[in-house]
């Protein structure tokens, strides 16, 4: 059989696939998406939970991951430009950094000659590209799906809106002492 | 010194693979979420330690997976390399890395999709099982329970028992009196009788 006629040997062997893969953007934000759909996707298939308490989870787990992939492309673009001026800054003599002006400049040129001719900014670019990517996406993304993910669950119907009261110390506890008498009369009679 | 070293790491990073991305994303969830999980002040402490211990467990889970799956996928990555044509103009070794970083990416797209949700609906009923069990023995344990546990068992015991509360010759109001006044905290939700 001939491998090459295959058209998944055929794809893992384009040069742009590979390009593709490993870009932080494309990794990540693909993962991010597959996850959007597959977590909510296992938990509403998960017959051992409740109805209700599936539908909940897997709502708030997909708004979670749009969120997260949302404020991760937000963020990384604009980094890749700050990178490069900072790597600019911190490598001013190495000639990869002075031949270009600007990330723009940078990233007109192919992937595989980035990688090859001007191996210094195209690592520092991805090194700060997988710091950004960690900071948007464990540190951030929480944070602000946090504030957002309880408000949209309340607007779509699945989370009820309860306000926590605060008890009163001087109030008696939540055991009502008249319904144990009641009962241990009942279980008392019963003996 | 540092700037060198720096100089170094970058310049192994141009050859990035995606799982390093990934496994660094995996590593500081499973730090930083349950951390968020724990310092939810809005949330009881049972909920929190469950929720802390359920993110933990999930990306405990992802991060061996991922790897896993990046270095199986990579056995057959020579298998697989079509040999480079003179437009492409690389060597047959860059080729095959380039087809082991496919390979890496498609492991780590099925992976994300596909094993970890069914590792995790798998192995966490159990880990989250445990920590219930583990959390409803600490809570039958406390003074409060085994007081009410001794004063039922001891009370169904008396013969004569007048159920009147105001009734301070009788040992089982004295005794439910006295435990009314004790610090049961007001938000335990504890139920007695159903």
């Amino acid at each position: 059989m001939n491998i090459s006629s295959n058209p998944f040997v055929k794809l893992i062997n384009k040069p742009g696939f590979s390009s593709f893969a490993q870009n932080t953007m494309w990794a990540v934000g693909t993962e991010t998406v597959l996850k959007a759909i597959a977590r909510p996707t296992f938990t509403l298939m998960d017959k051992k939970a409740d109805k209700d308490v599936r539908k909940f989870s897997a709502t708030k787990e997909f708004i979670y991951q749009i969120t997260c992939l949302s404020l991760f492309l937000a963020i990384l673009n604009p980094y890749k430009r700050i990178s490069f001026n900072m790597g600019k800054k911190l490598f001013n003599k190495d000639p990869g950094f002075m031949k270009f002006k600007n990330y723009k400049a940078f990233s007109k040129i192919s992937k595989d000659e980035q990688k090859n001719n001007y191996p210094l900014i195209k690592g520092f670019i991805e090194l700060n590209s997988i710091a950004a990517s960690v900071v948007s996406l464990t540190i951030l993304a929480p944070k602000v799906a946090h504030l957002g993910v309880h408000h949209i669950l309340k607007a779509i119907g699945l989370e009820k809106n309860t306000k926590t009261q605060k008890t009163n110390p001087n109030q008696s506890s939540l055991i009502n002492i008249d319904n144990v008498f009641q009962k241990y009369k009942k279980l008392k009679n019963s003996i | 010194m540092l700037k060198d070293k720096l100089k170094t790491i970058c310049i192994k990073m141009a050859d990035n693979k995606p799982i390093v991305a990934v496994a660094a994303i995996a590593t500081f969830k499973a730090i930083m979420r349950p951390l968020y999980s724990l310092a939810n002040k809005d949330e009881p402490k049972k909920t929190r330690h469950y929720a802390a211990l359920r993110d933990f467990c999930t990306e405990a889970i992802a991060i061996p997976s991922y790897i896993l799956m990046s270095k199986g996928a990579e056995i057959f990555a020579e298998k697989l390399t079509i040999a480079p044509t003179i437009a492409e103009n690389i060597s047959k070794k860059q080729k095959i890395s380039n087809v082991k970083d496919c390979l890496q990416f498609i492991a780590i797209g099925g992976t994300a999709t596909f094993i970890i949700p069914y590792l995790c609906n798998l192995i966490l009923p159990h880990a989250m099982n445990l920590l219930k069990k583990h959390q409803d023995k600490q809570q039958n344990n406390t003074p409060q329970v085994k007081k009410l546990d001794t004063l039922i068992g001891n009370d169904l015991k008396i013969n004569n028992n007048s159920l009147d509360k105001n009734n301070l010759n009788n040992p089982v109001s004295t005794k439910y009196n006295l435990w009314k006044q004790s610090m049961i905290p007001s938000n335990s939700r504890m139920r007695i009788g159903g």
